[in-house]
């Protein structure tokens, strides 16, 4: 179950994820993803304070985002890493590969500066 | 499927270790009730200071990848069936079985991700191996089981090996 709720902040889109991002939940959140990038937004914050569960079919949509919209000179950040997505991350050295952010409102303002 | 009061089974630091077996229906959105019951049994260990919490978030991680493979990739064009959880609480260790009759699969045949890639697939068993302390895989009269160990007095730095 994946629960989202989206936000735009100027030309930034805010995700905040709830639930399981998965093999089960993935596909939805693939399709919001096509109608952003339809849509040409290519900043986007990824709020993960409510996500309980991420597994590797849910990294690679959040992965996948990252390597189009960086095509489009756009960005993904991340806010809010905590629990078992944190250990994913660790893990696959995602925290490495994206700027991570206590608050929604600092992710935001790194796309301004 | 359900667990125990707060005095429940996993509590028992010394003795016989304790065993759950359940069988679901091997599609992806029963895994979640398994799930809530491993979680269950990791929180009460984490209570009991013999599980960190990360560790659970990491044995709970390796279940949800294993759950996976067996209903993706061993039931991959044919009929889905039965998928075993089984998991034991001994003193010095957590281990967590799943069992599917799918198509046999050889782990030694899956490459290591190059993370610095960013791959979008191929995660699965890599996240396994690394968050577990064991890791086997044995084709068992037609069925892959695939056991997962997790020591409780194990160093933290499994997955950073």
């Amino acid at each position: 179950m994946l629960d989202y709720d989206r936000q735009e902040r100027g030309d930034v889109t805010i995700f905040s994820l709830k639930g399981n991002l998965d093999a089960l939940t993935a596909p939805s959140l693939k399709k919001e993803i096509e109608s952003l990038l339809a849509s040409r937004k290519i900043n986007v914050v990824f709020d993960l304070a409510g996500l309980e569960l991420i597994d590797s079919s849910g990294v690679g949509a959040i992965v996948s985002l990252f390597k189009r919209v960086r095509t489009l000179q756009g960005d993904v950040k991340i806010a809010r890493l905590q629990g078992q997505p944190a250990e994913i991350f660790k893990l696959l050295r995602l925290d490495k590969a994206f700027d991570i952010f206590d608050t929604i409102d600092r992710a935001v303002e790194r796309f301004r500066s | 499927m359900s667990s125990s009061s707060a005095e429940g089974p996993h509590e028992a630091q010394a003795g016989a270790p304790e065993r759950f077996s359940f069988q679901l229906p091997g599609r992806l959105e029963y895994r979640d009730a398994a799930r809530a019951f491993l979680a269950h049994v990791c929180d009460h260990l984490s209570r009991a200071g013999r599980l960190p919490a990360d560790a659970g978030h990491r044995v709970i991680s390796a279940f949800v990848e294993a759950f996976n493979n067996a209903v993706i990739h061993a039931y991959e064009g044919r009929d889905q069936g039965p998928v075993q959880v089984e998991l034991e609480v001994a003193p010095q260790h957590l281990t967590v079985r799943v069992i599917d009759e799918g198509q046999p699969f050889v782990p030694e045949d899956v490459p290591e991700p190059n993370l610095a890639a960013l791959p979008e697939g191929g995660l699965g068993l890599f996240i396994i191996r690394n968050f577990m302390d064991q890791v086997r895989y044995e084709r068992v009269h037609g069925r892959n089981v695939l056991t997962m160990v997790k020591a409780f007095d194990a160093p933290d730095g499994a997955a950073e090996a």
